[in-house]
């Protein structure tokens, strides 16, 4: 049975305001971050508004582990805020209220507040370890729609050792071979590989698409430079122009 | 639930690295906050860190200064000292409070996906940034912080003074 009239007794006085020397008020209200500091939320009255605002206090928190110092993060941000209703003020995210209204208002804002928070999950380690994931994305589901046979780990010799992430094998006397490269592994992996393809006196074309290419030591960069046929820089670039060098290559 | 690798690695000592600017400058992106930050490293050499401070204008009673710890595939705040503000733990106990504390993960938290969830427990260490800062600096063995912060003492020894 639910006990509806005692949660909605539980619920009452859950939201207070606190008075502050600067003459606004905190609002005290079950809402906390992951780490269990209470949501910075303030209630002031300004140039004869009543307005919720954070006093700077969310970018703050954002900035111990990610800065808004870019074009496309400070998009990715107005987008967030101009879609709660929230305006951004030199860095005090601010939101018009009235005290019929203020609950409600609350609610909003501190849904702003939060998502903007989980910005940090654009910090680059997490992107970082997106990458093979974009990469299997664009190779099957991009160059899947322009050709017919692409194949996922693929082992040319049926050597397990040898083997290349995805393979277009539209032209079999023409195979074409993708690899991603992140680490020293991956690098030190594709040129191996790309060396056996050589001696089985077949023509295949190989391609590495890098993460960041300035990551690798110099040593496994210049053997891989060596060893493939093809390299993009990033997998923006591959996503450029890679297709339209395989049907130049496969034709 | 221990704590015994995460109080090795603040208190292992250390050594600047890429020191913090002159004094507290304004965030570029907020107006209403003063920030620095710099590099250190464990004196093996084996541990690699970054401190953030961080000090609101506008609630100077609102303040943050963290140690992270740099690994292979991601960075961890391994601890925080935090001005007065309400807090309530959720990992080691439910303890709730309002007042000045001091965030500390758990071992466990460094490899089981769950460090941004950091307890914390109240400390009459410090009522200012500036003694937070000297607490922070002395806690995490920070062996050559006098060269980069030259007036702390100095400063926090005036508040005594003035009866703070």
């Amino acid at each position: 049975m639910i006990e509806a009239q005692t949660i909605a007794r539980s619920m009452q006085d859950k939201i207070r305001l606190e008075p502050l020397p600067n003459g606004s008020y905190q609002v005290i209200a079950p809402f906390f971050h992951e780490d269990g500091d209470i949501l910075d939320i303030f209630l002031r009255e300004h140039e004869d508004r009543l307005q919720i605002c954070d006093f700077g206090t969310t970018l703050m928190r954002l900035s111990y582990s990610f800065d808004i110092n870019t074009e496309n993060k400070n998009n990715i941000l107005s987008k967030i805020l101009l879609n709660n209703g929230v305006e951004d003020s030199a860095g005090n995210f601010i939101t018009d209220t009235s005290a019929n209204t203020f609950f409600d208002d609350l609610l909003r804002y501190q849904m702003a507040i939060t998502k903007v928070c989980n910005m940090e999950i654009l910090r680059k380690e997490y992107v970082a370890s997106m990458f093979f994931e974009y990469f299997g994305s664009f190779v099957i589901d991009d160059l899947g729609k322009q050709f017919k046979r692409v194949e996922r780990n693929f082992k040319p010799t049926k050597e397990p050792w040898f083997e290349a992430d995805y393979a277009i094998l539209d032209n079999t006397s023409s195979p074409v071979y993708i690899m991603g490269i992140k680490t020293d592994l991956h690098a030190s992996r594709a040129s191996a590989f790309c060396l056996r393809m050589e001696k089985e006196s077949q023509n295949p074309i190989s391609i590495a698409v890098h993460e960041n290419p300035d990551a690798l030591s110099k040593r496994d960069r210049d053997a891989l430079t060596n060893a493939v046929h093809k390299q993009y820089t990033s997998l923006d670039d591959f996503k450029a122009k890679g297709q339209e060098f395989i049907i130049k290559n496969i034709a | 639930m221990t704590k015994d690798t995460v109080t090795a690695l603040l208190c292992c000592p250390k050594v600047i690295t890429s020191k913090p600017k002159k004094s507290m400058y304004q965030d570029p992106r907020n107006n209403s906050v003063m920030r620095n930050d710099f590099s250190c490293t464990s004196l093996d050499g084996i541990h690699k860190f970054e401190v953030f401070m961080r000090h609101n204008t506008e609630l100077p009673t609102l303040f943050s200064i963290g140690l992270v710890c740099q690994f292979e595939d991601k960075n961890i705040i391994v601890c925080r000292y935090n001005g007065k503000d309400y807090h309530k733990n959720k990992i080691g106990n439910q303890d709730a409070f309002n007042s000045y504390h001091i965030h500390m993960l758990y071992d466990h938290q460094l490899t089981d996906g769950t460090s941004n969830s950091i307890d914390a427990i109240e400390t009459d260490k410090y009522i200012t940034f500036d003694q937070a800062l000297h607490a922070f600096l002395n806690d995490c063995q920070i062996q050559d912080w006098k060269d980069c912060f030259p007036d702390l003492e100095h400063r926090i020894s005036q508040l005594r003074l003035g009866g703070v």
